[in-house]
């Protein structure tokens, strides 16, 4: 589908794995057959193509996955990381974008990115982020306690009769709606005061997304909404 | 507004709505279950407080002042990336950014002109 998508102006191919919000995590396998497409797509342009691999939820894994990296497979990957998710904190903006250490034009690279920061009003954190980074590297969600939210609310929405699959990784549900206009069942469930992302919002007709990250408190109380939300839309419209 | 920004407005439009009704539930109620974007729903961990709280306290007196990257920020992301991705990456390749949007502006602004495409693929589609 990618290769297909080629043309002679291509510059960059946006990919994010695991991805936000299906949480399926790209195999070795798919990554490698990518990187030799990229390869003699760059070849045929006469420039390269680069590869952004958004990887903010590479260290949220279930069931003792394994996150692999593009850059593996590609040298012309620019890597994107954010502390945002590992620290639940995504008001303290703090990440960085790696380059790996065989890319090619990686200096001119560097400068360019540094020039980019400062022309736009400076990307970098604030000195104190930077100060906090070596102490925040290591911290990480608790994932035991997302992995068994997962499980219990995967068990109870497919119970309800909703559609979803076993994320690998990240703290999404990716959830079909039962109803066409999935911004119109959100404000149903909203009407609950429970709030999710409907699809449509980020061009995802037809589902909407749960964010794990909620407390047991909220899922204890959410449930029963999902469940009589879902017979509201499965009631005849006459009755 | 430009016409540029005014096409990101109308992609937005639906988004922005939802946080709109989203920020006036919340004001009018506790009682919000809360999945939409990823809010942390509880108190930071103690872990996460200590490093900033440390990271605040000046050790010398440019300590606020005007910064380029942080040597030893660098050197710290790189032995993290470097464990969890099994290839060595060296604290210069290390570009520190505002969280991921300052990342993906970074490259995109980098290596992309007027008139590349950039191929970002659908969501769902390796999904259904």
């Amino acid at each position: 589908v990618i290769a297909a998508a080629i043309t002679p102006r291509t510059r960059m191919l946006l990919l994010n794995t695991p991805h936000n919000p299906t949480g399926r995590i790209f195999s070795a396998g798919s990554l490698e057959a990518l990187g030799t497409m990229l390869d003699a797509a760059s070849a045929r342009n006469g420039r390269p193509i680069y590869l952004l691999s958004d990887q903010a939820y590479s260290r949220i894994l279930f069931d003792g996955n394994v996150m692999v990296t593009p850059a593996r497979f590609y040298s012309r990957s620019l890597l994107v990381h954010t502390y945002s998710k590992s620290s639940l904190a995504p008001g303290q903006r703090l990440g960085y974008l790696a380059l790996p250490p065989d890319m090619p034009e990686k200096g001119q690279l560097r400068r360019a990115i540094a020039a980019v920061g400062l022309a736009s009003g400076n990307t970098l954190p604030d000195a104190v982020m930077q100060y906090a980074l070596g102490d925040i590297d290591h911290l990480s969600v608790d994932l035991a306690g997302l992995q068994s939210k997962r499980d219990r609310m995967v068990a109870a929405l497919q119970s309800y009769g909703y559609t979803l699959h076993v994320p690998q990784a990240t703290f999404y549900l990716l959830v079909r709606s039962p109803i066409d206009d999935d911004a119109e069942f959100a404000r149903r469930l909203r009407q609950d005061r429970v709030v999710v992302l409907p699809g449509r919002t980020v061009d995802l007709a037809g589902f909407f997304r749960i964010s794990l990250t909620a407390t047991d408190a909220m899922i204890d109380r959410a449930l029963p909404v999902f469940a009589a939300a879902m017979r509201d839309a499965r009631r005849p419209a006459s009755s | 507004v430009s016409a540029r920004v005014d096409r990101v407005l109308a992609s937005l439009s639906e988004f922005m709505r939802m946080v709109t009704d989203v920020e006036s539930l919340l004001a009018r109620s506790e009682d919000v279950c809360d999945f939409g974007a990823g809010t942390p729903p509880e108190l930071a961990a103690p872990a996460y407080v200590d490093a900033l709280k440390h990271a605040a306290e000046p050790r010398s007196a440019d300590w606020f002042g005007y910064k380029g990257a942080h040597r030893p920020a660098q050197e710290a992301a790189a032995a993290g990336l470097s464990a969890e991705l099994g290839i060595e990456f060296l604290p210069e390749d290390i570009l520190l950014t505002r969280g991921a949007h300052g990342a993906l502006a970074a490259a995109l602004g980098a290596v992309v002109e007027a008139g590349d495409e950039v191929i970002c693929p659908r969501s769902t589609s390796t999904w259904r």
